[in-house]
């Protein structure tokens, strides 16, 4: 235990330096990202950093990251410092892990862990968390029939001692993951980044002459906390009730059953009666799960403050052992976003009458529409793709929906300028979709048509493409809320035929490949939408004279 | 030679006319006029001229700075514009990259695109990335397309097309179907206004320069009858974004690229003084009634950025913009300025901006009804501010109101003394400067301690010297006349222009010929965009190019130098860029292969600026002129401070802080410990660690 500090910090120093922790997390971040060399971390953010002080509890996370990858950090770093107890860990030690257990749902979001010392003696900790562009086992897919089958698992092991790399762990690495130099070099950028966290950490207690963060930490964590709980207590207390089916691989269905319990100053959601854990890679495990409803309760919450421990302590959540959101090993978890995606939706629908100003309709972009690709170019290049392309937000209570906007992870597109010169094919559409928002008094945001065609002869790919393609609500569309009205259903067609997500499939060149991304779900009665806004869609051509006629009851003139 | 520089503010038109043979300064300010904004212009000419008792025939040039394209943005005030595009494309200024700039904000908002959907018209061709022709552009489409927007009133036309930075020809062929159609619809085509790939950003820009495009003619038209009228017969230069001027031409055919002219100029004008003073690595650091501004200037050149946004759904959040991918000075804004309002948070502690009390009705010791505690409320308590003496004493302070402001949401909530709030308030913003700061010289791989910081701006001066100490900076730079900075900026700017080809490639697969016609291009491109009355002989060519190691995701700008050609040239970017990169990183990977994306030439020519007088006719001594109480930021306790009349400060005269010099637009606090002096020039420097200084 350490030993108990006294110091006390006035209100203006306490200011200062909470902000200098935010910019801390902001810099790690920002260090990651333009030493990455993946496509996953620079462009889309999948990637989640986090500092915390000497009893491992969080002080800031990176805001715009991934949710999925930020949120998990605290459960892996208490795992680490379970194996690895504190006064094992010396100077320029760093812990290397990627339990998905443990962490943020698959072998691939490895997490690395520098504890942070001053004059002698721990001071907190900094941990990184980075989506690998590879980690062995079967490439991108749903097909995994268990864990074992997904790559890499890597123990809990110390990844430097004393500063020195441990070649072991490197060796074990570089020898099961495609693209090793990729992901060696992402793991260096982790590295970088964790020491930047710590360069800054020790910096502050040198400025206050502080043996540790303690007396930043303990004020922080407890406004926090108290801030927190007053603003749940600001929302109706009760039980609130979400059911809602989601499609999965297959043609087959999962459900998904939602608990919000708002208390006088803790919210808990609890997942209770949703389905077991399915065959298909999409499982997630708990720590993933309450990942993505921490996130959407904290959207709810609206708090002035960052995320950070304070905040956590009033939310909590529960799932079954052996449902699909609390899966038991070794369950295959490579695509859990299928699945985990879809929660900050179920908690909005679920606190829908609790919070009606604060949530939003469903969104068409959960879950995520992805696009990967491997294959060879006709110069004998090889190319691997990644695009996210993203249906329409939900409307809100006083406007529509943001059309084509990433929710609730945050990845942004590809150029289609970039893309085409990357990947030997074409995009021959991406544009709003007509009649794609969920019609409401506000309207969902628009969803996208997708469509890709791959060039012949010169231009064209040599041989196979290796692809897969995530998407999803083919039939189960994002509903409305509050009145308002569904947006239409997810397509996806490969080579003209009408397929669903998560499977490999072979394309050759002249293949075209057309996505439909829903829109977002409507809020309030179509019926009283303002005429002119309705009008206006009509003008631009968001909506066809008979979806205005048919969902908002609209004759021109 | 008679140069006039003039900068149209929010509240102030600003002037300065430097004359050349006579190191001669003249200041003058009037109200801007924001209905017809050469009026102003043509108002401070007049009394310019007047006060010397000749003509507007004198003068040689004027370089003029203008927030009309801004404005026209912000208040959507720019023409009915259309935009013509490939097939499958039209939304793409709607989809955007999709991706949301706060994540937790379910209520976000994103800017409205200045094209309508229904004026966004699609045309049948398709280009490779390669710039291979993969369909034939169908002009029966473009016709088509044309007749709508004609038919629906666009008064200006951008045109963007797939992969137009590769191969224009589409793009120039839609320009003579519609000069065919309708002669005198402005055009703008995105291979000439930003030939860099990446869809987004190209139609954002180029939609934007449309947009602009018929507001900045008719006034550059009015501005130029206007000076002609005075008898002015010079040459008319515009200030650009990138620190540089061009032409009217320039300007009427890309008023785009004037959208940010003013704070690169005063940052240039800043780093002048500075390089007069010998300190070549500056920081320059703007704060006015809202937002203070930083940049790095080195060697008297502005850092630069291609990574810009403009009329911001929320001011400070990176991502709610709409793009602009034009070259622009590299700065941050932060929300902190004399107007900042500082408020008690739900957690109990005192955060400072970023939302202002703005000129109305301003800080609470403005006496206008602002009941909110402000910085310069915090300013004037701690006796910084005089209450008699603000803006030369044409306005009184009222410092009870201050103190009943910051007692009542600061210190009475927070349980500590009004001092403890004032000092919180002031010490809060500086804070939160030198921490945008730090993270903005860091991640150029700069250091902050390795610069001087310039201070202008109404605030800048107040709060410069601690703010040098929390970022470890020892000198402190406040030039004369820092109230005109800009203005002034505009007379000692080089006329440049900067050309950019998107070639995306691998460094092994640039030949040293490929490397050339590049550059040959890129020159052309420059000696037809700079003004014709530019010495050709004189103009200096850097070249850069923008890369990375292949699949990383962000571009490094590695400059080349000139005099390479050859196998040389090739074998040299390596090296370039592992120095370039090393820098911002700490460390390189020689066994990976870099891509090239990016080309870019960047023309200039330095304009002779005059030796500058620093005479001040009132100078004796150390110009003393009291002592007043202060809050010492250093010492955290009250001290009597010596106040100093900058006018009257001779040059060469040592004053030891703690100081306070005061002069109409601002006032220097100079801590205990540190020594200031006037240099030649009229510049004021503050050393805050003399007794180190010497030690070097």
């Amino acid at each position: 235990m350490d030993t108990v500090q006294t110091q006390t910090i006035d209100p203006i120093t306490l200011e200062m330096l909470w902000r200098r922790l935010v910019s801390i997390v902001g810099e790690l971040g920002s260090t990651l990202r333009r030493t990455s060399f993946s496509p996953v971390v620079r462009d889309i953010g999948d990637y989640g950093c986090g500092i915390f002080d000497a009893q491992a509890r969080l002080l800031a996370q990176t805001p715009d990251s991934t949710p999925g990858l930020c949120g998990p950090l605290g459960s892996m770093l208490r795992h680490m410092i379970e194996v690895h107890p504190p006064h094992t860990l010396e100077p320029g030690d760093m812990v290397i892990a990627n339990d998905p257990w443990r962490g943020s749902g698959h072998h691939n979001d490895v997490s690395i862990m520098l504890p942070v010392f001053h004059e002698g003696a721990m001071a907190g900790y900094v941990v990184t968390c980075c989506h690998h562009v590879d980690i062995g086992g079967r490439r991108a897919t749903t097909e995994s029939l268990d864990n074992y089958e997904e790559g890499l698992r890597i123990p809990t092991l110390k990844f430097y001692r004393r500063g020195e790399i441990n070649r072991d762990v490197l060796g074990f690495i570089e020898l099961n993951v495609r693209s090793h130099e990729t992901v060696i070099g992402d793991l260096a950028a982790q590295v970088a980044a964790c020491h930047v966290g710590a360069e800054r950490m020790r910096d502050i207690c040198v400025e206050m002459g502080w043996a540790n963060l303690q007396p930043l930490a303990d004020p922080i964590i407890e406004r926090s906390e108290a801030l927190t709980r007053a603003e749940i207590g600001r929302l109706p207390m009760g039980v609130y009730r979400h059911e809602a089916k989601i499609d999965m691989v297959g043609g087959e269905t999962l459900v998904i059953c939602t608990a919000v319990t708002i208390g006088a100053d803790e919210i808990t959601v609890d997942y209770t009666g949703s389905s077991p854990q399915v065959k298909p890679a999409i499982n997630c495990t708990l720590t993933y799960s309450s990942a993505y409803t921490v996130f959407a309760v904290v959207c709810v919450l609206n708090l002035p403050i960052a995320v950070n421990e304070g905040v956590l302590r009033a939310i909590k959540v529960k799932a079954e052992e052996g449902s699909v959101l609390n899966c038991r090993f070794p369950a295959p978890v490579f695509g859990r976003t299928a699945v985990g995606n879809y929660l900050p939706d179920m908690v909005l629908q679920a606190m829908a009458t609790a919070a009606p100003e604060r949530v939003c309709g469903g969104a068409g972009a959960t879950p995520m529409w992805g696009q990967y690709m491997f294959g060879k170019r006709a110069d004998g290049a090889d190319f691997s793709h990644f695009n996210v392309a993203s249906g329409g937000l939900g409307a809100r209570a006083a406007r529509d929906g943001i059309s084509c906007l990433a929710f609730p992870y945050n990845v942004g597109n590809t150029p289609a300028e970039v893309i085409e010169s990357e990947v030997p094919l074409i995009v021959e559409e991406r544009s709003l979709w007509t009649d794609s928002a969920g019609p409401g008094r506000f309207r969902g945001g628009l969803g996208q048509n997708y469509v890709l065609r791959f060039l012949d002869g010169e231009l064209g790919p040599r041989g196979d493409v290796l692809a897969s393609f995530r998407g999803g609500r083919f039939i189960y569309p994002p509903s409305g809320i509050a009145g308002g009205a569904a947006s239409p259903k997810g397509f996806l067609s490969i080579r003209g035929t009408p397929d669903d997500a998560g499977r490999h499939v072979m394309l050759r060149a002249g293949d075209r490949i057309v996505s439909r991304i829903p829109g977002g779900g409507g809020y309030g009665d179509p019926k009283t939408r303002d005429r002119a806004a309705v009008a206006e869609d009509l003008r631009n051509g968001l909506i066809t004279a008979a979806h205005a006629a048919e969902a908002y009851g609209y004759t021109a003139g | 030679m008679i140069t006039l520089g003039s900068d149209i503010g929010g509240t102030f038109t600003d002037f300065v006319e430097v004359d050349e043979a006579t190191g001669r300064v003249e200041v003058y300010k009037c109200l801007t006029t924001p209905d017809d904004p050469s009026r102003a212009i043509d108002e401070g000419v007049r009394a310019l001229c007047e006060r010397q008792q000749r003509s507007a025939a004198a003068i040689d040039a004027m370089v003029h700075g203008t927030t009309l394209v801004i404005n026209a943005v912000i208040e959507r005030k720019g023409a009915r514009t259309g935009l013509i595009t490939t097939r499958g494309f039209r939304d793409v200024l709607e989809i955007g990259r999709e991706k949301r700039f706060d994540a937790y904000d379910l209520q976000i908002e994103f800017p409205v695109p200045l094209v309508p959907r229904y004026l966004r018209m699609e045309v049948d061709e398709r280009l490779h990335a390669s710039g291979q022709v993969l369909v034939a552009l169908d002009e029966a489409s473009v016709k088509a397309a044309v007749s709508v927007l004609v038919a629906e009133g666009c008064e200006s036309i951008a045109v963007c097309l797939l992969h137009a930075y590769r191969n224009p020809a589409h793009e120039q062929q839609v320009r003579a179907v519609i000069a065919r159609m309708a002669p005198d619809l402005p055009v703008s085509l995105s291979s000439e206004v930003l030939p860099e790939q990446k869809e987004y950003e190209r139609t954002t820009t180029t939609t934007l320069n449309a947009y602009a495009k018929p507001v900045a003619s008719r006034y550059l038209a009015r501005l130029e009858d206007r000076v002609a009228a005075q008898g002015f017969a010079g040459e008319l230069l515009m200030m650009l974004s990138n620190g540089g001027i061009n032409s009217v031409a320039f300007a009427r055919e890309f008023p785009v690229q004037v959208i940010e002219s003013g704070p690169a100029a005063g940052t240039l004008g800043a780093a002048y003084f500075a390089r007069l003073a010998q300190l070549d690595k500056v920081l320059a650091f703007d704060m006015g009634g809202t937002t203070a501004k930083l940049g790095l200037v080195e060697q008297g050149r502005a850092l630069r950025t291609n990574d810009f946004e403009v009329a911001h759904v929320h001011r400070f959040k990176r991502g709610s913009g709409i793009p602009v991918r034009i070259s622009v000075v590299d700065l941050i804004e932060i929300g902190a300025g004399g107007g900042s309002i500082a408020r008690r948070t739900p957690v109990g502690t005192l955060q400072v901006g970023p939302e202002s009390a703005s000129a109305v009705p301003g800080p609470a010791c403005y006496g206008q009804g602002g009941q909110h505690p402000t910085v310069s409320d915090a300013d004037l308590v701690l006796g910084y501010l005089d209450a008699d003496h603000f803006l030369g004493g044409r306005m009184k302070l009222d410092r009870d109101a201050a103190v009943r402001a910051l007692e009542a949401e600061i210190a009475g909530p927070l349980g500590i003394s009004v001092e403890q709030a004032a000092y919180g308030v002031h010490a809060i913003v500086n804070e939160n400067m030198a921490s945008a700061a730090k993270s903005y010289v860091s991640e150029r791989g700069e250091n902050p301690k390795s610069c001087a910081l310039v201070a202008f701006g109404g605030a800048g001066p107040v709060h410069a010297c601690d703010l040098a100490l929390r970022l470890g900076i020892d000198t402190v730079l406040i030039p004369p006349r820092a109230g005109v900075a800009a203005a002034f900026g505009m007379i000692v700017a080089p006329v440049t222009y900067d050309a950019v080809r998107s070639h995306r490639l691998l460094l092994r697969d640039l030949t040293s010929a490929l490397l050339e016609s590049i550059r040959v291009e890129m020159a052309g491109e420059c000696r037809e965009r700079l003004p014709k009355t530019v010495d050709f002989g004189a103009v200096v060519y850097e070249l850069s190019v923008d890369m990375r190691y292949l699949g990383q995701g962000y571009d490094v700008g590695v400059p080349l130098a000139a005099e390479l050609s050859g196998p040389q040239a090739i074998e040299s970017i390596r090296a370039a860029f592992e120095h370039v990169y090393g820098r911002l990183y700490g460390r390189v990977y020689p066994h990976l292969l870099l891509e090239i994306m990016n080309f870019r030439l960047s023309a200039s020519v330095q304009r002779h600026v005059a030796d500058l007088s620093g005479a001040r006719p009132n100078a004796d001594g150390d110009g003393r002129s009291g002592t007043r109480q202060a809050f010492c930021p250093r010492a955290r306790a009250w001290l009597p401070f010596s106040v100093h009349r900058r006018d009257r400060i001779a040059t060469g005269a040592m004053l030891s802080g703690p100081a306070i010099i005061e002069e109409n637009e601002s006032t220097t606090v100079v801590p205990g410990g540190a020594r200031a002096t006037v240099d030649a020039h009229g510049s004021l420097i503050v050393s805050l660690n003399p007794q180190a200084a010497q030690a070097k």
